[in-house]
């Protein structure tokens, strides 16, 4: 079927990355630097119970006795671990009720970034008017969750993690670090020190969850890190569809963001997870800019459950990050659906791990990386098939496309197969944007940056698609504005 | 352990050899045996080394092997196979050597020959692409260089005979560091078979190194089958350098030793070609690696990597293949292509098909499958009235016939065909191998 395409003139975007302000805004902070006091000092914040405070005490000093990672390529200044504020919360006298309550000036700061907290009333009869539920994390703490009623009427919890110790604390210390312990590598174990907040999903035994689930994230505090956790928890023959999306202030020091994130699928369950990344890139010199270090992973659990990420990485100084699926139940199937951009200095290495552990599981990797200007970029994934994963299946497509002679582009694909009937098939290309292509876009009255932005969401456009509809229009602009300055 | 622990104490600075050579080998050597005992054996974090295991190799003891009791004569097929020179146990045996009949423009002679009668040969050449902190067993090779062979064609020289090196191993826990020395002078034309092989089962290591240069214009034909003793342990490293325009076809079997790797380090020249195939046949609780790395450094090369294998009982494969485009080399064509055929349940196979890409106008790809024979190939044949055996065996013969039918030399691809079904006799009962240029199937 023919579908036509209007393509957003790049001019509209006057500003190579708009969501560079930086709110003024009171805010709380913690003192600088990470020590056992931090750590009690954010747990007393959140009123934790006891087990949550000593599983941080563990981490930290599991963290302690851990050195930084140093095999993957992005080159990155050393952090200093001691001079970063780990708490910062815009000060609310008390937590609010409800939206009026909240400083309207956080709320116009999520206007400005194009994301509604106030829940807007779905019009009947428009299509796809759904509706998204969201989560918005600023700095620290999660500021606002809309739709909750809705939600609950389904039996749908969906509030910030800090919320969720208090109210739901058997299913939150029952899945805690069970698909990510703390144990489990450098920046995930500061994570589960220091994490300050994040959203909490619970879909309940076969109900399809109505809406849209959405967390916003924004580094707003300067000197801050983020760390915050998620943690969805898809219950039997569940369904839910999760998007992520962040920006941060353009600052001239680096800022570092250790996410984690956990996905449990049960049997007949199904997670869709969909980020678009457009933290601060730093500038063209490659001043400023987030370095985005996220363990996300997913364990399908039950039979036949199945698990997708999606995944638009645009900004980030260094983005260093594999969504994972651990493919446990017999049937079970994992996704990764990847568009990676870099341009001018940035640098990214990411990629995917597919474990197939049950029986006839299933995979499919497909990743498109774009780089450009002096950016360099890495896809690096494993499949690993264990002895019993009989009938396991894979396919894996990797492309790369190279905008010019000064970037890099890498793939670094580990296959592991100890199982002889797994068929595991993995596809590379590298190639450039041809002076033909150009040339007819060109001929038909496109400038260069149209062209490229055409050619490159055609490149892509077999991700993009797996997008909610939310989404994609954003992502397809934002390839457009990332690439920038590219040509010409 | 140090090297003197794991390879004898007789480890010396002279190695083994009772020549001294030119005062230039003797730093070489010292500069080599101080890389190797600064890094040690390669351990599985090293990267290059992440799916070889050699805590077991650097557990033993090792002594340096004898070269004193080397057989008498060689097996027929081996012997009736024209110019040809043999080392045992790394060192050339000249009674076990054909070198009458060469044909002018190719010399093939021992190293420590060469070294103590004509070190100005080779001293431009010996030692200089077998370098590197990355390469701890080359090093090792090169704090024990003695002997091997070098083999050096004049520019131009197109030589029609197939030139064979053998290298024979034995001696349980005999340890020796077989070298080799290719140079082709530009624009000539050669093709040179190394055969390794053992005098009898036994658990020695062979660690041998080629250093390989190919001039402008020149094509060299270098094929390899390793057939060493199923408790054997060969690691071996071939360093090729190729001037503008040179050609290399290489071809590696690996059907020995328990433990085996072969890597290739190639450097290439501007509109050079590197074609690189490979099959592995594994049973047993063989572990056969794969290592092939192509730096195009300049422009309008071209590289191809086609390794196959089949893996049966426990036997372990393991492939990594790495392509590096460097900043300037436009126009690269490098492609890589690697299966694997799981014929058992413990069967386990790992592969790293790795690209490195620093430069916008080039073509480069990789794929890479693994799985077990197709049910529907299977269905097709046995639907026709094959039985079960007999299509399994015709299906594997298949599989590998495709890279077989790479290789250039006419005689070389029959002889190869006969080992591979050779090996599937032994384990299907039926020797199904395809003959691609026999007149029937054409």
């Amino acid at each position: 079927m023919a579908k036509t395409e209007t393509l957003d003139p790049l001019d509209q975007a006057t500003d190579q990355y708009k969501y560079g302000f930086v709110t003024d805004i009171d805010v709380e902070l913690a003192p600088k630097g990470l020590n056992e006091d931090i750590i009690k000092f954010i747990s007393a914040k959140k009123n934790e119970p006891e087990w949550l405070l000593e599983w941080r005490m563990k981490a930290y000093r599991h963290w302690l006795t851990m050195d930084e990672p140093n095999w993957q390529k992005p080159a990155y200044d050393a952090i200093n671990y001691q001079d970063s504020y780990y708490y910062a919360a815009p000060k609310m006298a008390e937590k609010p009720k409800s939206l009026d309550e909240v400083d309207p000036i956080l709320l116009e700061t999520y206007e400005k970034l194009g994301i509604p907290l106030r829940e807007q009333e779905v019009l009947a009869g428009v299509e796809g008017a759904v509706g998204v539920a969201v989560d918005a994390v600023f700095d620290s703490v999660s500021v606002a969750t809309t739709f909750k009623a809705t939600l609950e009427k389904q039996g749908v919890i969906f509030c910030p993690i800090s919320e969720a110790v208090a109210e739901h604390p058997e299913l939150v210390r029952k899945y805690l670090g069970s698909v990510v312990p703390y144990t489990d590598n450098f920046f995930a174990t500061l994570n589960s020190a220091v994490f300050t907040d994040g959203s909490f999903v619970y879909i309940p035994k076969g109900v399809r969850c109505p809406m849209e689930l959405s967390t916003y994230f924004r580094i707003n505090q300067e000197n801050t890190g983020q760390f915050e956790r998620t943690l969805i928890i898809a219950d039997e023959g569940s369904y839910v569809s999760y998007l992520e999306g962040c920006t941060a202030p353009q600052r001239d020091e680096h800022q570092l963001h250790a996410a984690v994130v956990e996905l449990v699928c049960l049997g007949d369950a199904e997670v869709k997870y969909s980020t678009v990344q457009n933290w601060y890139p730093g500038d063209a010199e490659g001043k400023g800019g987030i370095y985005n270090f996220v363990t996300k992973r997913g364990a399908c659990r039950g039979d036949y459950s199945k698990i997708s990420w999606t995944q638009v990485e645009t900004g980030s100084a260094v983005t260093w990050k594999y969504p994972s699926c651990i493919l446990q139940g017999d049937h079970s199937v994992g996704e990764f659906y990847s568009v990676a951009i870099t341009n001018n200095l940035q640098q990214a290495d990411t990629g995917t791990k597919m474990i197939h552990l049950g029986r006839n599981t299933k995979s499919r990797i497909i990743s498109k990386g774009i780089s450009a200007g002096r950016a360099d970029q890495t896809y690096r994934g494993l499949v690993r098939v264990g002895p019993k994963a009989s009938g396991a299946r894979n396919y894996t497509q990797c492309d790369s496309l190279l905008i010019g002679d000064e970037c890099g582009a890498h793939t670094i694909p580990y296959i592991e197969t100890a199982n002889d009937t797994a068929l595991v098939e993995h596809e590379a290309t590298t190639s450039k944007i041809s002076e033909d292509q150009l040339f007819y876009c060109r001929q038909r009255g496109l400038s260069d940056e149209e062209a490229v932005a055409l050619i490159v969401n055609g490149f892509c456009r077999e991700v993009m698609q797996e997008l909610p509809m939310e989404f994609a229009v954003e992502a397809q602009k934002l390839v457009g504005i990332s690439l920038e300055g590219s040509v010409g | 352990m140090t090297a003197n622990e794991i390879f004898g104490a007789t480890f010396s600075p002279r190695g083994s050899s009772t020549v001294d050579g030119p005062p230039w080998l003797a730093n070489l050597r010292q500069c080599a045996r101080e890389q190797f005992e600064a890094t040690g054996l390669p351990r599985r974090k090293v990267e290059n080394w992440r799916y070889t295991d050699l805590t077991d190799l650097g557990a033993q003891a090792w002594e340096p092997a004898q070269a004193t009791s080397a057989p008498s004569e060689l097996s027929a097929e081996i012997a009736g196979t024209g110019p040809r020179l043999t080392l045992f146990n790394g060192r050339f045996v000249p009674q076990l050597s054909n070198l009458d009949g060469l044909s002018d423009g190719a010399r093939l002679m021992g190293l420590a020959d060469c070294l103590a009668a004509e070190p100005t040969l080779i001293d431009r050449h010996l030692g200089k692409l077998a370098v590197g902190e990355a390469m701890p067993l080359a090093a090792l090779n090169t704090a024990w260089i003695d002997d091997g062979a070098v083999l050096i064609i004049a520019p131009g020289a197109k030589i029609d005979q197939r030139l064979h090196i053998v290298s024979l191993g034995d001696g349980d826990r005999a340890a020796f560091h077989p070298r080799l020395l290719v140079v082709a002078g530009d624009g000539c034309s050669v093709t040179l078979v190394e055969h390794h092989l053992p005098v009898q089962d036994h658990a020695y290591f062979s660690n041998s190194v080629a250093e390989i240069f190919v001039g402008s214009g020149a094509r060299l034909e270098h094929i390899k089958i390793q057939e060493e003793a199923m408790s054997a342990t060969h690691l071996a490293a071939a360093h090729i350098r190729l001037d503008d325009e040179g050609s290399y076809e290489g071809f590696i079997l690996q059907k020995g030793a328990r433990l085996a790797r072969h890597e290739i380090a190639a450097e290439l020249g501007a509109a050079a070609d590197c074609r690189v195939a490979a099959a592995y046949l594994g049973n047993g609780d063989q572990h056969l690696d794969t290592t092939i790395r192509i730096e195009h450094v300049r422009p309008g090369a071209t590289s191809r990597q086609h390794v196959r294998g089949v893996l049966t009982d426990q036997a372990r494969g393991v492939f990594q293949g790495k392509t590096t485009v460097h900043k300037g080399a436009q126009q690269t064509d490098g492609q890589q292509m690697s299966r694997a055929l799981l014929l058992s349940p413990e069967a386990r196979f790992s592969a790293k098909p790795e690209l490195e890409i620093y430069a916008d106008d080039v073509k480069c790809g990789h794929g890479a499958t693994t799985g077990a024979l197709s049910e529907d190939a299977m269905f097709y044949l046995e639907a026709r009235g094959i039985d079960r055996e007999t299509a399994r065996a015709l299906l594997i013969g298949a599989f590998v016939e495709e890279v077989i039918a790479e290789i250039s030399d006419a005689p070389s691809r029959t002889a190869l065909r006969a080992l591979v079904g050779k090996w599937l006799f032994d384990l299907t009962g039926h020797d199904w191998s395809i003959d691609l240029d026999d007149g029937d199937l054409a």
